[in-house]
């Protein structure tokens, strides 16, 4: 099958999807901070007791925190979060992530259960990782030619 | 003596992809999608600065030019760790 047709028949569950890091509303700024930087990820999905996503701390707003002179980091996350982000369930067909990301403008998706618990992180990195592996001949090549591998350092 | 004439493409075949997505992935070049204009700072920039950069201009990654030369990139994720 062709990468537009697989895009369409896979589902979401079968991307290599990230464990997120998980946080409560109520966890400081400061704690979700550090726990995306020991997790290496550029964010953190903030779920309630059901462990529904209720919102999303990203690497974005934190340069927008530091930017302000007056961030207290202290305060709870769920001050500064992002509501409402997208979401795609596990059975969805790969090529809705593409669509919403693109919609969204966006480098993360929230993938949730058909409960609406969250079930995993996905997006831009599992894409890449997604259409690199359509492609092994040429991303051999590519790595063979010294460029250098990519260092997991960014998102999903 | 004349050598035989040895097509150098006799063994040559066209790359073959089963969908228009596959082709232009692998064909087109990043030419055809590089995000212009970017934004550039010096290795002296402040972190602070490049920081506010990055805020104001809701952008993602700077490019760190020197002598004319790219020589890093500073992005969202340098300001988390």
């Amino acid at each position: 099958m062709g990468l537009q047709e697989n895009l369409q028949a896979e589902q979401v569950c079968s991307l290599p999807l990230r464990d997120p890091v998980i946080v409560s509303p109520h966890t400081s700024i400061a704690e979700v901070v550090e726990a995306m930087k020991t997790q290496r990820l550029g964010c953190a999905i903030v779920v309630d007791a059901d462990s529904k996503p209720i919102g999303i701390f990203t690497e974005s707003q934190l340069v927008r925190l530091l930017a302000e002179s007056q961030s207290n980091f202290g305060s709870p996350v769920s001050q500064v979060m992002s509501h409402n982000w997208p979401t795609v369930k596990q059975n969805a067909p790969i090529v809705d992530v593409l669509k919403l990301m693109r919609k969204h403008n966006v480098r993360f998706i929230i993938v949730i259960n058909e409960e609406g618990q969250l079930a995993g992180l996905t997006g831009q990195r599992s894409m890449l990782e997604y259409i690199a592996d359509h492609f092994p001949e040429q991303v051999m090549v590519q790595r063979i030619g010294g460029t250098p591998h990519l260092h997991n350092r960014e998102g999903a | 003596m004349i050598e035989e004439f040895q097509d150098p493409l006799a063994n040559y075949d066209p790359k073959e992809y089963c969908d228009p997505v596959e082709r232009s992935l692998a064909e087109e070049s990043v030419l055809t999608i590089q995000h212009r204009p970017y934004t550039t700072i010096s290795p002296e920039t402040p972190v602070r600065d490049a920081i506010k950069t990055l805020s104001a201009l809701d952008i993602s990654c700077l490019m760190i030019e020197a002598g004319g030369s790219l020589v890093g990139v500073f992005s969202e994720t340098d300001a988390l760790l």
